[in-house]
């Protein structure tokens, strides 16, 4: 559906995108993540067709979005900016993009949209009285309006209250499981990519350092972490002193009579070994699940370590 | 062509829910022709003058609304980012940038046909004979002035859509000050009967016009999706 290959952008001597391939397959949830700067806007721009690599294409199904118009017809796209006009009312900001992009029922579709974002109500209102919330969500509505086959989302839950967020996933849910549409979202929201994207795309300083489904990379970039409670506090004191000391350690967080350690190169069971040869009181060892966001950050942080 | 006329549409719609924008616009063209059309009846020549005014003033308060318009039509949408997401949609930037133009010179226009109804009826108003412009005035207000509003906005539009945020600001204030300065200053000397508007001015005119339509079809070529998205911030 969307094919980026070998993608290079330079500004002014300056790369900002420096050979990025992948690719994001029908329906599929696919989640672009990056710490600011990383070059996630400058990608998207170009696959939009806003932006002309200076090498690699970035193609959506097979074609160039910038030079055709019947295929932006098939994309919706909620970007950073709502897109909105503050003094129009709702309901005159999607008609305008309805009638850009050629809809024939105008009036039933509006209502379809306004009622399902729960702005029906408000739909004579000018957007310039709307909270953050709402403009996101009429943003939303606007990018379904032709139903397209291609979503980008940039940032689709900022601003929104913890309800707005989940009805914005579920939405995203709803068109990649039932309806087959294939999105593309950009966001820092790395608990909402976990929920929801089939595979990620971690983008840092213009390169790409991971592209795979959540479970590969969690499996292939994650250290192993183990929590391990001691009997008391003492024996936590004695023996944090022993796993700082460690080499095969590369993290380790105190809390109270609980140790969290990140391993790096042995395993859980030397860690084991290791105290109870030094006679510490051991009470429970259990291995624990990362997150996406511990991932994210070990990625983003071996870089900076330049690993 | 539809598309162009979905643009138009929706930025005279913007214009009309902007009531500042519309009192100020009206405010100006009224302003601007009321005071002088006062004295065109105490003029050496009534009917000279009155041709000079129409002639000017219909031109100069037409282009000063419509560099009030572009503003907000080409400016804002680039400044709120709105633009990025317009362009996206199944619509060429030319056709984007047409509607534009068109949105901002018909209302322009219509503010620069009210001033000049304005001159001709307080004059006659204050006269004691029959006062109307001459046939060559006449089509300077039916064909330059239209023209001439329509390449101001398109050149206006063309540089604020390739310029910076802060290269436009700096621009603007520039306009805007030869602008007020020709509407204010050009008022007294529109008013002397040795200046006698001709059909040589007229041409005269409508030649820079054609040659400023031409200049911006030119200049459009090299308005780019990416040369307006890479100057938003």
């Amino acid at each position: 559906m969307i094919e980026i290959q070998n993608l290079t952008k330079d500004f002014n001597g300056k790369t900002v995108l420096n050979g990025i391939s992948f690719e994001v397959e029908e329906g599929e949830i696919f989640g672009y993540l990056g710490p600011n700067g990383a070059g996630k806007t400058t990608t998207l721009r170009i696959i939009l067709g806003l932006l002309k690599p200076t090498t690699g294409e970035a193609l959506v199904m097979g074609k160039n979005l910038g030079d055709d118009e019947e295929l932006r017809k098939r994309v919706g796209v909620v970007l950073e900016s709502d897109g909105l006009y503050d003094r129009l009312t709702a309901y005159d900001n999607l008609d305008y993009y309805a009638q850009l992009y050629g809809i024939s029922d105008r009036k039933g579709r509006l209502k379809q949209l306004l009622e399902f974002v729960e702005l029906y109500e408000r739909r004579n209102d000018k957007v310039g009285d709307f909270s953050t919330g709402m403009k996101r969500k009429l943003a939303l509505a606007r990018s379904l309006i032709h139903e397209p086959d291609i979503l980008f989302f940039d940032e689709p839950s900022i601003g929104l209250d913890p309800e707005a967020q989940r009805m914005v996933r579920d939405l995203i849910l709803r068109l990649s499981k039932e309806e087959k549409r294939t999105v593309f979202l950009n966001s820092h929201d790395l608990d909402e990519v976990q929920r929801i994207c089939t595979r990620i795309a971690i983008l840092q300083k213009g390169k790409l350092k991971a592209y795979d489904t959540v479970e590969n990379l969690r499996r292939k970039f994650s250290k192993p972490v183990v929590e391990i409670t001691f009997a008391d506090s003492k024996e936590a004191d004695k023996a944090s002193h022993i796993i700082t000391s460690l080499d095969f350690v590369s993290d380790c967080e105190r809390e109270n009579a609980r140790i969290i350690v990140a391993l790096n190169g042995k395993s859980s069971s030397t860690l084991l070994k290791t105290l109870i040869g030094e006679s510490i009181n051991v009470e429970e060892l259990k291995k624990v699940e990362k997150s996406l966001e511990d991932v994210y950050l070990d990625i983003v942080r071996q870089e900076e370590r330049g690993e | 062509m539809k598309e162009v006329l979905i643009v138009g549409r929706k930025e005279m719609q913007e214009m009309l829910k902007t009531k500042s924008t519309l009192i100020f616009a009206l405010f100006l063209a009224l302003f601007f022709s009321i005071f002088p059309a006062m004295g065109i009846s105490k003029a050496d020549n009534p009917a000279v003058s009155l041709n000079n005014s129409v002639f000017y003033l219909s031109l100069t308060i037409g282009v000063f609304i419509c560099y009030m318009l572009t503003g907000q039509v080409f400016f804002r949408e680039k400044q709120e980012k709105i633009i990025e997401t317009l362009l996206c949609a199944p619509v060429s930037l030319r056709t984007l940038w047409l509607g534009k133009v068109l949105g901002v010179a018909l209302p322009s226009y219509s503010f620069s046909i009210l001033s000049a109804i304005s001159i001709i009826l307080i004059s006659n108003i204050f006269s004691r004979t029959f006062l109307f412009p001459s046939v060559a005035v006449i089509l300077h207000l039916l064909i330059v002035v239209p023209l001439f509003i329509a390449s101001v906005v398109g050149l206006m539009g063309f540089v604020q859509f390739l310029l910076g945020m802060r290269e436009n600001r700096i621009i603007g204030l520039l306009i805007f000050v030869v602008i007020f300065g020709a509407l204010y200053g050009g008022v007294g000397g529109i008013m002397r009967s040795d200046f006698v508007v001709s059909w040589l001015h007229v041409i005269a005119l409508l030649t820079v016009s054609v040659l400023l339509v031409a200049l911006t079809a030119y200049l459009a070529r090299y308005l780019s999706k990416e040369k307006i998205v890479t100057t938003i911030s």
